[in-house]
């Protein structure tokens, strides 16, 4: 699943990736690939405006760390961006609620009207 | 271009992986618009996972070029990228600035509305005393008092809600301007509270002075604690 068809729901993904642990780019491009299964595969071109547009609004910050003579920029979800994430997953679930009985799989075996 | 030791991982991949990698980002750079070190800090962060995405594939069994092509592959078209990375940076850099410049203004109406005021040729406390006083005068000053003394509290409460949090990158000359100004803040607040003094403690008519002191100490803590970073000075990863 390409970043087009994630259009609307990239923040919340990114969040809830740092929301767990504070991750450096290439991390947080693994880490959405791990735990969705290989569906969201990201692009690094995609990514990084993202985390910086999250970070000016606040949701996240970053810092520059040195690890094995790399410099890496690490990014930590703040308090407000947990909040925004908390309300994502409320959205979402009401989301996928509304729209399961139409676009979930048949309860009556495939019959249709 | 040289293998230097400023670009990270350098050292870290073949040439052959390198070179590529090294191409992938010139493109990058080329489509890059906004301020140098925004644009430095960012070649510097794709980089760094650039390196860590093709030692990845290396790992897995991958030939050097092909490892490099993949980790490229994954980052995406480095023209289509350079032209959101300039989205982003644009904003960064507007961001920054606008709140560099805001910051300024709020301490300086301050400071010139507090020198304009306690500069004056009558003191203070015997324009705000009742008996006496012009009241024109008396009117002209509270006015300006509270006006000040609004706008600063305005910002201060809108910095400690909304700035608090949110990091702003600065370079040597936003910060040698913010430390001067903090310091002309600071300085003009102790001076207006030495002259208050005991007048203030004495009088509870002179309000306004004790207030725009208080305010402009609060006006200095809220931006000396704001989270002004530094940004690291980094050059081009690839020169």
């Amino acid at each position: 699943m390409r970043s087009a068809r994630l259009k609307g729901h990239l923040d919340a993904l990114v969040l809830a990736v740092l929301a767990d642990q504070p991750a450096h780019g290439y991390a947080i491009l693994t880490a959405l690939k791990l735990r969705t299964g290989n569906s969201v595969d990201l692009e690094g071109g995609t990514l990084y405006p993202t985390l910086h547009r999250l970070e000016a609004a606040g949701l996240i910050s970053s810092d520059w760390s040195a690890s094995g003579g790399r410099r890496r920029r690490v990014y930590t979800i703040e308090d407000k961006g947990r909040r925004v994430l908390a309300d994502e997953r409320s959205l979402w679930q009401e989301f996928v609620q509304a729209l399961q009985p139409l676009l979930g799989p048949p309860l009556d075996g495939g019959a249709t009207r | 271009m040289a293998r230097g030791t400023q670009a990270p991982g350098a050292q870290e991949l073949p040439e052959a992986a390198w070179h590529a990698l090294v191409a992938h980002l010139k493109v990058l750079r080329r489509g890059l618009r906004g301020p140098r070190r925004l644009r430095n800090a960012l070649l510097h962060e794709v980089l760094a996972d650039l390196v860590e995405a093709t030692q990845t594939y290396l790992d897995c069994g991958h030939g050097p070029a092909d490892a490099a092509s993949r980790a490229t592959r994954d980052f995406g078209d480095p023209e289509v990228a350079a032209y959101s990375f300039g989205e982003a940076l644009r904003d960064t850099a507007r961001n920054r600035r606008s709140r560099v410049i805001g910051s300024l203004a709020a301490s300086q109406v301050l400071l010139w509305c507090a020198i304009f005021l306690g500069g004056s040729s009558e003191p203070w406390l015997e324009r705000v005393e009742p008996e006496g006083a012009d009241t024109s005068d008396l009117v002209a000053t509270l006015g300006l008092s509270c006006v000040v003394v609004m706008a600063a509290l305005c910002g201060a409460v809108a910095l400690l809600r909304h700035g608090g949090r949110i990091t702003v990158e600065v370079g040597r000359s936003e910060r040698v301007l913010m430390a001067g100004n903090l310091t002309l803040v600071g300085c003009s607040a102790v001076a207006l509270a030495c002259s208050a003094g005991v007048r203030v403690l004495a009088a509870p008519g002179s309000l306004s002075v004790s207030s725009l002191v208080l305010t402009g100490c609060a006006v200095f803590v809220v931006l000396a604690r704001w989270p002004w970073r530094r940004l690291p000075r980094m050059a081009d990863p690839l020169d």
